[in-house]
C-alpha cells in the first residue's frame, strides 16, 4: 500500500511524483493503484472537474483521505447531545479539507456530474473509500459530491466521518448504484435542504428488475449500510411536515440498512413502482426520529413505497406531545399502467422475490414492525392512484411490542408465501469494515493477560516482565474488545516524529493507584500529564492509547490498551499533539 | 451472598503494582511448589474479595494446607488467551486434605495461600462454593485435576 501526497487540487500536476503538489487526479491517473491512498490536506479546495477514480489500469478501489470535517453546528435546530455523527472528531483543531464542489464534466452514470466518480469497483478484494472531508458548496441538482458502483461482490466500500452538505435547495449529495456490492457509511453529517434527497441507492439500476429476483437473507451483509449517521434538514423554521425532505432514497430492488442514525427532520424513502422499480428490502433500527418545535404537521419518517423488511426500535424526539401524527407509512405507489413485470404489478408493501412463472402475489413477504415508541403506523394509496390491494394489518404488514419470534418470508426462490419463517437478527455492529469494535475496552492486551497469570503462581517460563518503565504508544486502529490485540502503531513512515513516549522518571512516580475498592476494584492512572511529540508530514489518526515495555517503536510488548469511547477517532493534525492529562488521561480498574 | 471467584483485593492491589512496574507492595511471585490450598467456613464477598475464614486446627486437629504440584512443577495448567474466555488456568494434579477430625467441618470457599503456615502468609486466589458442604469426620475435600478449582481472567 502506497499512500499519495496531494496538493487538494482536483486536476493538474506535472512530471514524477513531489508530495503536496500535484491534484488528486494526477496522482490516481499516474500513479495509485488500488489499496492506496491519496491525501488531501487542510484548506479549502474549489473542484470544477472531479476526480475519476481510475487510471490506464481500470477502476481502483483506493482511499481518498481527507485532513478532517467541521463540526456539525450548521443549521442551529439539531437536538442536544447529537454528535454521533461530525462529533466524532471530538478536540479536532480547526484544520480541514473543504472540497467546494462548483460542478463539473465528470461523467457520471446517474447522469449528471460530481466531485469523486468511479464507474464501477473493480474485482480487487480491497476497499474503496472517502474519508476525513468536508464536501461543500455543490450548485445544482444535476451534481452530485459522490458517485459509484458496479456489479463487484469482490470489492467493497465505506464512506466515513464526512460533512457531506448540500445547503440549500433539492439536492442528490451521494448516489450508489450496483445490487451486488456492499459497504457502509457511517460518521457522516448529510445536511440538504427541501425536497432533497440526500444519498440513492439505486440498486440495479433504472429500469432493471434484477434486484427483484435474487435471494436476500435479512440480517446479511449484502446491503447498503447507512450507521452512526446525521441526516439533517436545513433552512427550516416553521413547517407542517418535514416537506418530503429525504435522508435517502432506495429504488430498483436496492437493499438497505439504516441504524443508530439521527433523523433530523427528515425521512427515509424507500421508492415505490411510480415510474420506477420499487426498492426491495430494508432494515431500519435504532434511529433517533427529531422533530423540532417549530413544526405544526402531521411527520412521516419512513415512507415506505415498495419492498418489505423490518422497522424497529426506532425512537422520537424534540416535539411529541403537540398531536400531530408522527408515523411509519406504508402505501402502495402501483400505477395502473405499469404491467411489464406481471399481470399484477405489486412491489408491496409486502412484496417478496419475483420468482420465475409465478405470479406475484401482493403480501407473499410481509413487513415486521415493533417497538417503535411513538411512531404510529399509517397506509395510503399512492399518487399512482391505483390500488390492486389495500395495504392491510396482519397482510401486508404486522405491528408489535416486541419481536415475533417466528416471522414470514418469502425472499429465496426456495421459500413459500405464507409457509416459510424466520427468526430475524441484525447484521454485527459495528459494521466489520469501519475496524471498529463491537465494544471499545480497555484493560489488560491479550499477551498481557496471559502472561500475567504465569506470574501470578510462579510459573517462570512465559511470565510477565516487570517493566522499569512503560511507555505509551499510539495507535490508529483499536484493539478489539474481544481478541485485546492487533491494532496498528504509528509509524516513523508516516509521522517522522513519532516515538513511543516514557511515562515519568519512574514507575512509583509514573501512577497514581488507589486502593482496592468494592465495585470498582483498583483504579491506576497516570500521575503527570504525558506529551507525545508534535505530529509532522502526515495527520495522524488516533483510535486507541497502548502501554509498552519498550521504548521502540513497533515491538509487540503493549501491556494495557484504552480504546476511545463510543469508536470515535481523534484525528491529529500537523502541528498537534496527543496528550494526556494528569490523573485523568487514563484509567484502567481491575473489577 | 453472591459467589465470587479470582484474584482477592490485595493481590488485585499488588499485581496492578506488579504490572506497571512499582516495588513497593508489588507481588511477590511463588517459588516452584509455593503455593498451597486452604479450606475456608466462610465466603469471600464477590464485592470484598477478601474476609473469609480459614479452618482451625483447634475444631479439626489434621487440616493443614496442601502443597500443590508434588509431582509437576507449580501445579497449574494454564491456556492460551481465548475470545471471551480470557487465560484459563486451573490446578494440574489432585490435590487433598487431610481427612477431618475432631469436628464436623463447612466448606464455603478454597483459597491459594503462598505459605504452608496458617494463619500466615497472602491469599491470593479464592474459590467460593455457591452452597456450603459439609465434611465430616472421617471425610476429606478433594480438588480434582485439572477441573478442581478452574480460573478466567476474562
Amino acid at each position: 500500500m502506497a499512500t499519495w501526497v496531494s496538493n487538494g487540487a482536483d486536476t493538474g500536476g506535472s512530471g514524477g511524483y513531489s508530495p503536496g503538489t500535484q491534484s488528486v487526479q494526477y496522482l490516481i491517473t499516474n500513479f495509485a493503484s488500488s489499496g492506496d491512498v491519496v491525501t488531501l490536506p487542510s484548506g479549502t479546495f474549489t473542484w470544477t472537474t472531479g476526480v475519476n477514480v481510475a487510471n490506464a489500469g481500470g477502476n481502483l478501489s483506493i482511499t481518498i483521505q481527507g485532513n478532517g470535517y467541521t463540526p456539525n453546528t450548521s443549521t442551529g435546530n439539531n437536538p442536544t447531545g447529537t454528535t454521533q455523527g461530525c462529533g466524532a472528531s471530538p478536540g479536532a483543531p480547526t484544520l480541514f479539507t473543504v472540497v467546494s464542489y462548483a460542478g463539473g464534466q465528470n461523467a457520471n452514470p446517474g447522469g449528471g456530474f460530481e466531485a469523486i466518480n468511479s464507474t464501477g469497483l473493480p474485482t480487487t478484494g480491497k476497499l474503496f473509500r472517502i474519508t476525513g472531508i468536508n464536501f461543500t458548496g455543490i450548485t445544482s441538482s444535476l451534481y452530485n459530491y459522490i458517485a459509484f458502483g458496479g456489479s463487484s461482490s469482490s470489492d467493497q466500500f465505506r464512506i466515513d466521518n464526512c460533512l457531506i452538505d448540500g445547503g440549500s435547495g433539492q439536492k442528490v449529495l451521494l448516489l450508489i448504484y450496483g445490487n451486488t456490492i456492499s459497504g457502509v457509511v457511517d460518521h457522516c453529517t448529510f445536511a440538504g435542504g427541501g425536497a432533497s434527497e440526500m444519498a440513492h441507492n439505486f440498486g440495479a439500476g433504472a429500469g432493471q428488475i434484477g434486484g427483484w429476483t435474487n435471494d436476500i437473507t435479512p440480517g446479511g451483509s449484502q446491503m447498503i449500510f447507512y450507521e452512526d449517521c446525521i441526516f439533517q434538514q436545513t433552512g427550516y423554521t416553521s413547517l407542517t411536515g418535514q416537506g418530503g425532505c429525504s435522508a435517502l432514497q432506495s429504488y430498483y430492488g436496492a437493499q438497505t440498512v439504516v441504524r443508530n442514525c439521527l433523523l433530523n427532520f427528515c425521512q427515509v424513502d424507500q421508492h415505490g413502482t411510480q415510474g420506477n422499480i420499487a426498492a426491495r428490502w430494508w432494515e431500519f433500527y435504532n434511529n433517533t426520529l427529531f422533530i423540532p418545535n417549530t413544526n405544526s404537521g402531521n411527520t412521516s419518517f419512513y415512507a415506505i413505497r415498495g419492498g418489505s423488511g423490518v422497522v424497529y426500535n426506532n425512537n422520537v424526539t424534540g416535539q411529541t406531545s403537540a398531536g400531530f401524527g408522527i408515523s411509519c407509512n406504508l402505501y402502495t405507489d402501483d400505477t395502473s399502467s405499469n404491467t411489464t413485470y406481471g399481470t399484477a404489478p405489486n412491489f408491496g408493501p409486502g412484496a417478496g422475490i419475483f420468482k420465475a412463472g409465478a405470479t406475484q402475489g401482493p403480501f407473499s413477504s410481509p413487513a415486521y414492525l415493533w417497538n417503535n415508541a411513538t411512531v404510529g403506523v399509517s397506509t395510503q394509496i399512492g399518487s399512482g392512484g391505483w390500488n390492486p390491494s389495500p395495504i392491510l394489518l396482519n397482510q401486508n404488514y404486522y405491528v408489535s411490542g416486541s419481536q415475533p419470534s417466528s416471522m414470514l418470508i418469502c425472499e429465496k426462490a426456495s421459500q413459500t408465501p405464507g409457509v416459510t419463517t424466520y427468526s430475524y437478527a441484525p447484521y454485527t455492529y459495528p459494521h466489520p469494515l469501519t475496524g471498529l469494535s463491537t465494544s471499545p475496552g480497555s484493560g489488560l492486551t491479550a499477551a498481557a493477560d496471559a502472561s500475567i497469570v504465569k506470574y501470578t503462581v510462579g510459573v517462570v517460563s512465559g511470565a510477565y516482565t516487570v517493566p522499569t518503565n512503560l511507555f505509551l504508544a499510539l495507535f490508529s486502529t483499536q484493539f478489539t474488545n474481544g481478541a485485546k490485540a492487533g491494532a496498528t502503531e504509528w509509524t516513523t513512515s508516516s509521522d517522522p516524529a513519532y516515538a513511543r513516549t516514557v511515562m515519568g522518571a519512574n514507575p512509583t512516580a509514573s501512577w497514581t493507584i488507589a486502593a482496592y475498592a468494592s465495585g470498582t476494584g483498583v483504579a491506576f492512572k497516570n500521575t503527570n500529564g504525558i506529551a507525545a511529540p508534535t505530529v509532522t508530514t502526515n495527520n495522524q489518526t488516533c483510535y486507541s492509547l497502548g502501554f509498552c515495555l519498550a521504548s521502540t517503536v513497533g515491538v509487540t510488548d503493549i501491556q494495557l490498551y484504552i480504546d476511545m469511547p463510543n469508536n470515535s477517532a481523534l484525528i491529529i493534525d500537523i502541528g498537534y499533539f496527543v496528550y494526556l492529562p494528569a490523573l485523568t488521561g487514563a484509567i484502567f480498574t481491575t473489577e | 451472598m453472591a459467589a465470587g471467584s479470582g484474584f482477592t483485593a490485595a493481590a488485585d492491589a499488588s499485581i496492578t503494582r506488579t504490572l506497571v512496574g512499582v516495588t513497593s507492595g508489588a507481588y511477590t511471585t511463588p517459588s516452584t511448589n509455593g503455593m498451597y490450598a486452604a479450606c475456608y467456613s466462610t465466603q469471600f464477598t464477590a464485592a470484598a474479595k477478601a474476609g473469609a475464614t480459614e479452618w482451625a486446627t483447634a475444631s479439626d486437629g489434621s487440616y493443614a494446607r496442601q502443597q500443590m504440584g508434588v509431582s509437576t512443577a507449580f501445579g497449574w495448567s494454564i491456556a492460551a488467551y481465548v475470545n471471551s474466555t480470557g487465560v484459563v488456568w486451573s490446578n494440574s494434579n489432585t490435590i487433598t486434605v487431610p481427612a477431618v477430625t475432631l469436628n464436623n467441618q463447612t466448606l464455603f470457599a478454597l483459597g491459594w495461600v503462598d505459605v504452608v503456615t496458617l494463619g500466615s502468609g497472602n491469599i491470593n486466589f479464592f474459590f467460593d462454593l455457591t452452597t456450603s458442604v459439609s465434611v465430616n469426620i472421617g471425610s476429606s475435600v478433594v480438588l480434582s485435576g485439572s477441573t478442581g478449582a478452574v480460573f478466567t481472567t476474562y
